[in-house]
């Protein structure tokens, strides 16, 4: 106002010095960085011609840097008009500049959004029209849409981590803007903006929903043994429990371990872990986004009860080849990636080893040495992760990627006891146990654009995991008889698990983005899932020498198909700035045997944004999974077999419900809390002691029990990911029940992850660009278990009693609480050719004896009295990598 | 890495305690044999105690002090049992046995005998003989193995679920012929025939020590098949295989959930890693089992060829 004031007084004193206005007049003109208004006023003030104008209609953003020698003035104040929507004429004396009356037409901004550096195209940034208050986030191909109506705006696009990029234009028709976001910040930046808090405010249902987890930070954090791994991330989350050191993978709201959807880019995992779940099978530097949901998720996901954990590994950077190595105590690891043509398409390589066999081989063949026993144990994994990608046109674009990973356990002994050297009698005792299981991943993948508000994408993947886990013992008893030779007789135990599942699936998923308010994702999917599970326990020794030479083909037939049909649509509605609703439904179709199963899921979730930026968010879903996992040790060894939903076993189903509330307060720090409730039936497990001799494909259903759970708990979360410190807090206070008919005697019994209370801290803080430290401290309390109490006789026949146990009721027995602190340092060192980065420090600092397992046994000091065993996986272990970018 | 070492665990439940055990039908006295329990996995005889004061109700009546009668004929291992000497459980009847033994904790536990089933019918059909492996028919044709059909049709009851433990035995007599005269050699005894549901078709479970187990839920009557075998060879001319007889046992949800959990325990132990099978307990305070039965017998001649 008080501008308008100031050129109005100036046009009243220059009225007579301005007799005749000639818009034709030429003038040099020069801007340097001025704001537009300044430009204006200097215009004016060259040319001697008055403009008026109000304050409000010219865009405060838009900064002027231009030159013009003897230009018309007409043509100057086009130029700097351009893009505002502003028109100019002459009244009277003076040119008035004015907004041009304009219709309430709707136009659509789309396009890519990219890491600058190299070309990734980035999942769920931020774009965001501050002048409307209305925006959207990209899609995991890094596509966002945005229909707002015509007119000046101020679109931000911001990402975690990244310097926000705004774009100021009148906006006029539909456009095409692909921005790429600098990641290379320095410290200050990363202090100060992380992303724009009022976008992801805006775009994101609720802290404690879909959560995009810092991979960032993930290799600042704390590692066991040097590795850093990305499910050790989820771990941090509340409601996420899990068993020593995170032995038997995750438990999501007292869900089991087969209820977790994991994703390698969008393609279902079998097996996402490496050394019985204390390491994941995504490599993190393969690993370009994560997003972690714990049930409100929405109807374009499916066929899990508990959570979705959805990995995008990185596309390859399209800008220049780069490559890194790093090298830790258990694993070696290579990346390599760069363009296949500069901006139009990448390729991404990466792939580790572990080097445990290196010293594992050598120590446990002198440990069995000193046993007077010959062999040795080993273990070893692998897994690559190929990519590649390329745009045929701005509308088309072809994806291929490819994992494989394999892990391999071997432990041989031979022991020989000579118990009569007249009679040249001896004992053979050979024992030779394998594991080996691993995932073999791969998709084709088609992004097309109809227009600029349908993206669709197209996939053929395919999915396999197979394990093979094989005991043998041969017990030779060898009687040497003098000239008439050697007399043995031959006894063997052998036991077999395998298991595999195989999936062949097409599915195409829609976005359809018609405004601002409204986001539609729509999509189908068929899939073929093949099982071949097995297992058989022999003492005979014809089927064991049988299956030794491979022609035994019992478990080869041991096989079933089935098919699973999927319909979904999902409809994202933001009425206006405070609702956010989400309403969804899933309609899938199982072929098992001659039996279909129909069902329907629907998914609801809503938000509502009140005063002082508090949020309330509520959600309330129905799931059923088709596959089950039977698992006979619930620690997440690989001898759990994945079996399809029959006539007999129905799909399992939850139904949960939350609500809750969250805050961000100071732009800093992120508070919120949920209550939750899930109930989950048509649950299945081994009856308990049921004779596993042989399981097939035709005879599982007997050997196993129906039953139900029930979860409920309170989350609370505090996370700053602002300034030099960030971090989280979370508390979790829940309950996780079971019941199946035939395990405890039908009765309920606490699950065993149900973990009352569970306190997670995370913090990293940055002193420079170069050095960090941070450290996470965990503590649960103790996972429940049952233990033997009494032993004693029954009389069946007074002369051939037998050995009775008895055990305490099912879990019972809680075992100590969980806890752990870990330490680590970052330090890195540019130089011109590239970078390094050293990562050092300690894993359960104060060595913190968490246990895994009690056994009881007859104390060897005292005879008379019993004595427990407690089993504990880590102990205080410092670790150490160093990493190598080129 | 992974280490186990002794830890100190101050578990409720592990003290020892006392054992009871005792199953009881109709027309035999009651026997219940107590003990004290050891720690698990201990590698102890166990005690049998016979100072114990064990008393027998009839709903909130005594019906008398069981006495002890040491049941095992090596006197370093004595294994005492309490017996009755004036009553028999009737059906339907509930039942308490109350123990106190010196420095023990009193147990106390309460059970009945159900109401019988009655067999409609038990058939033995398809019977073939077979050269046992291994035996070479021309050295000795008389060793012989019986091949099988058994059918056991069962009487629905009102009372469902009702559980069974049945078994099938046949009497071993062994012969001699003297003089034209078939002479019997030995006591003879009474061999059971191994019955098993491999396919799960009526969800039985074949019992650790003879029978099998099962759970029948509907109310229409209940139809068993097996296809089985003489457990030993028979040596056709010493021994008589001409009877085959059934013992149907009505047990008590007590009865039955004890000795499927027993069975199972006994043929399963996966390690620590895996999940243990609980057993059942009715007796308070203590450990083991005290549940009725109520026995229906049949039997069927063989008819060979």
């Amino acid at each position: 106002m008080l501008r308008t004031l100031i050129v109005s007084l100036f046009l009243i004193c220059s009225l007579s010095a301005f007799a005749q206005v000639d818009l034709n007049k030429e003038v040099n003109f020069t801007a340097r960085k001025l704001s537009l208004s300044k430009a204006i006023d200097k215009l004016s003030e060259r040319a001697k011609i008055s403009i008026a104008y109000s304050n409000n209609l010219i865009p405060q953003e838009t900064i002027i840097s231009i030159r013009f020698k003897k230009e018309r003035f007409s043509t100057i104040l086009e130029y700097l008009l351009k893009d505002t929507g502003l028109q100019y004429k002459l009244i009277g004396n003076q040119v008035v500049l004015y907004r041009a009356e304009r219709s309430q037409k709707e136009f659509t901004i789309s396009g890519y959004v990219e890491d600058k550096s190299t070309g990734e195209l980035l999942i769920g940034a931020n774009v965001y029209d501050v002048r409307s208050k209305k925006g959207t986030s990209t899609n995991v191909y890094g596509f966002y849409s945005l229909t707002i109506k015509e007119g000046l705006v101020s679109i931000n696009y911001s990402y975690l981590g990244c310097q926000i990029e705004t774009k100021n234009f009148d906006h006029s028709k539909d456009v095409t803007i692909n921005v790429e976001l600098n990641t290379s910040m320095t410290l200050s930046e990363v202090i100060v903006t992380p992303t724009d808090s009022t976008s992801f405010r805006y775009n994101n249902f609720s802290i404690l929903d879909l959560e995009e987890l810092p991979i960032k930070d993930m290799n600042l954090m704390p590692s066991l043994a040097g590795e850093t791994d990305l499910i050790r991330l989820t771990h941090i989350m509340p409601g996420v429990q899990t068993g020593a050191d995170g032995l038997g993978n995750i438990h999501v709201r007292g869900g089991g371990a087969d209820q977790n959807l994991f994703l390698l880019d969008g393609v279902p995992v079998y097996n996402g872990s490496h050394l019985a779940g204390l390491l994941s099978i995504y490599n993190s530097d393969a690993i370009r986004s994560c997003k972690f949901s714990k049930g409100g998720f929405g109807a374009r996901y499916g066929g899990r009860l508990s959570s979705v954990i959805d990995v995008r590994t990185k596309e390859g950077n399209s800008k220049e080849f780069k490559g890194d190595v790093s090298l830790g105590l258990t694993a070696v690891k290579a990346t390599f990636e760069g363009p296949i043509k500069k901006n139009k398409g990448a390729f991404f390589l990466s792939g580790r080893r572990a080097l445990l066999d290196l010293y594992l081989k050598p120590i446990t063949t002198r440990i069995k040495e000193d046993k007077n026993q010959v062999g040795f144990s080993n273990y070893h994994y692998f897994d690559w992760n190929a990519k590649a990608n390329y745009a045929f046109s701005n509308k088309d674009k072809i994806y291929l990627s490819f994992y494989n990973g394999r892990d391999g356990f071997l432990d041989k002994s031979q022991e020989i006891i000579s118990i009569d050297n007249i009679l040249g009698r001896r004992l053979e005792d050979k024992i030779e146990q394998s594991l080996t299981w691993g995932n073999t991943i791969g998709a084709l993948r088609w992004n097309h654009l109809f227009g600029n508000k349908l993206f669709a994408n197209t996939n053929l993947t395919y999915s396999r995991y197979k394990f093979k886990s094989e005991s043998t013992r041969e017990s030779l008893d060898i009687i040497a008889d003098g000239a008439m030779g050697e007399d043995t007789f031959k006894r063997v135990a052998y036991d077999l698990y395998s298991s595999q599942i195989q999936d062949w699936a097409i599915k195409t998923d829609f976005d359809f983005i018609p405004s601002a308010e409204h986001y539609f994702r729509f999509g189908f999917e068929a899939i073929q899932h093949n099982f071949q599970p097995g297992i058989l326990s022999t003492e005979d020794l014809s089927t064991f020498e049988e299956f030794a030479s491979g022609s035994n083909t019992l478990l080869d037939n041991s096989k079933v198909s089935t098919y699973e049909f999927t319909l979904y649509a999902e409809h994202e509605w933001k009425p206006n700035k405070n609702w956010q609703t989400t309403l969804g439904i899933r309609g899938t179709a199982f072929q098992t045997g001659g039996h279909t199963y129909y069902r329907a899921e629907p998914r609801l979730k809503a938000s509502y944004t009140l005063q002082n930026d508090w949020k309330l968010f509520s959600s309330w879903t129905l799931n059923y999974q088709y596959l089950h996992l039977l698992t006979p040790s619930g620690i997440g060894l690989p001898s759990d077999l994945w079996l399809p939903s029959t006539q007999q076993i129905a799909p399992q189903r939850s139904w949960q419900s939350a609500i809750g509330i969250d805050r961000r307060l100071y732009d800093k720090l992120t508070l919120g809390s949920e209550l939750y409730f899930k109930k989950m039936d048509h649950l299945i497990t081994y009856k308990e002691g049921d004779n596993l001799e042989l399981l097939t494909a035709d005879n599982w259903e007997n050997k196993v029990t129906t039953g139900e759970g029930l979860a409920y708990g309170a989350e609370f979360y505090l996370q700053k990911n602002v300034g030099p410190t960030t971090g989280n807090f979370s508390y979790t206070l829940s309950w996780a029940k079971r019941k199946f008919a035939e395990v405890n005697f039908g009765k309920s019994y606490p699950f065993r992850y149900d973990r009352r209370h569970n306190i997670k801290i995370n913090l990293i803080h940055r002193f420079n660009k170069k050095f960090s430290v941070a450290g996470n401290w965990s503590y649960g309390s103790g996972i429940a278990t049952t233990l033997p109490i009494g032993q004693y006789e029954f009389p069946v026949d007074p002369f051939f009693p037998v050995a009775a146990r008895a055990f305490s009721e099912k879990n019972s027995i809680r075992m100590p609480a969980y806890h752990r602190l870990d330490l680590g340092m970052t330090y890195k060192i540019s130089r011109k050719w590239g970078e390094q980065q050293l990562n050092a420090g300690i894993y359960n600092v104060y060595n913190r004896k968490n246990p895994i397992y009690y056994r009881v046994r007859r104390n060897p000091d005292d005879f008379d009295k019993k004595q427990y065993l407690q089993a504990t996986l880590f102990h205080l272990i410092p670790y150490f990598s160093y990493k190598v970018f080129l | 890495m992974s280490c186990e070492e002794p830890v100190e665990l101050d578990i409720e439940g592990t003290e020892t305690k006392l054992v009871l055990n005792s199953h009881f039908t109709p027309d035999q006295n009651f026997e219940a044999y107590i003990s004290k329990s050891l720690f698990p996995n201990s590698k102890e005889f166990e005690e049998y105690l016979d100072d114990v004061e064990v008393q027998l109700y009839k709903g909130n009546e005594v019906l008398e002090t069981l006495m002890p009668v040491d049941r095992f004929p090596l006197p370093a291992y004595p294994r005492f049992s309490y017996q009755s000497k004036n009553s028999q459980p009737e059906v339907g009847v509930e039942y308490t046995i109350r123990a106190k033994a010196p420095n023990l904790e009193r147990v106390s536990a309460t059970s009945s005998v159900p109401m019988p089933s009655l067999i409609k019918s038990f058939s033995m059909t398809n019977v073939k003989k077979e050269y046992p492996p291994g035996k070479h028919s021309v050295i000795d044709s008389t060793i012989i193995d019986y091949l099988f059909d058994l059918s056991i049709e069962i009487e629905a009851t009102d009372d469902l679920p009702t559980y069974y433990h049945i078994d099938v035995y046949y009497e071993w007599v062994p012969y001699d012929i003297i003089q034209s005269d078939t002479v019997r050699t030995y006591t003879g005894d009474f061999i059971p025939i191994v019955l098993d549901d491999p396919d799960g078709e009526f969800n039985g479970l074949k019992h650790y020590d003879k029978g099998i187990l099962v759970k029948h839920e509907s109310s229409d009557d209940l139809v068993l098949n097996f296809k089985t075998r003489t457990p030993n060879s028979i040596q056709s001319e010493q021994d008589i295989f001409d009877k085959l007889y059934v013992d149907l046992r009505t047990v008590s949800k007590d009865y039955f959930l004890y000795h499927t959990n027993l069975t199972r325990q006994i043929e399963y132990d996966g390690g620590v890693l895996t999940e243990p099978v609980l057993l059942y307990n009715n007796v308070n305070n203590g450990f083991g089992i005290f549940a009725g039965y109520s026995l229906s017998r049949d039997s069927v001649r063989v008819h060979t060829q």
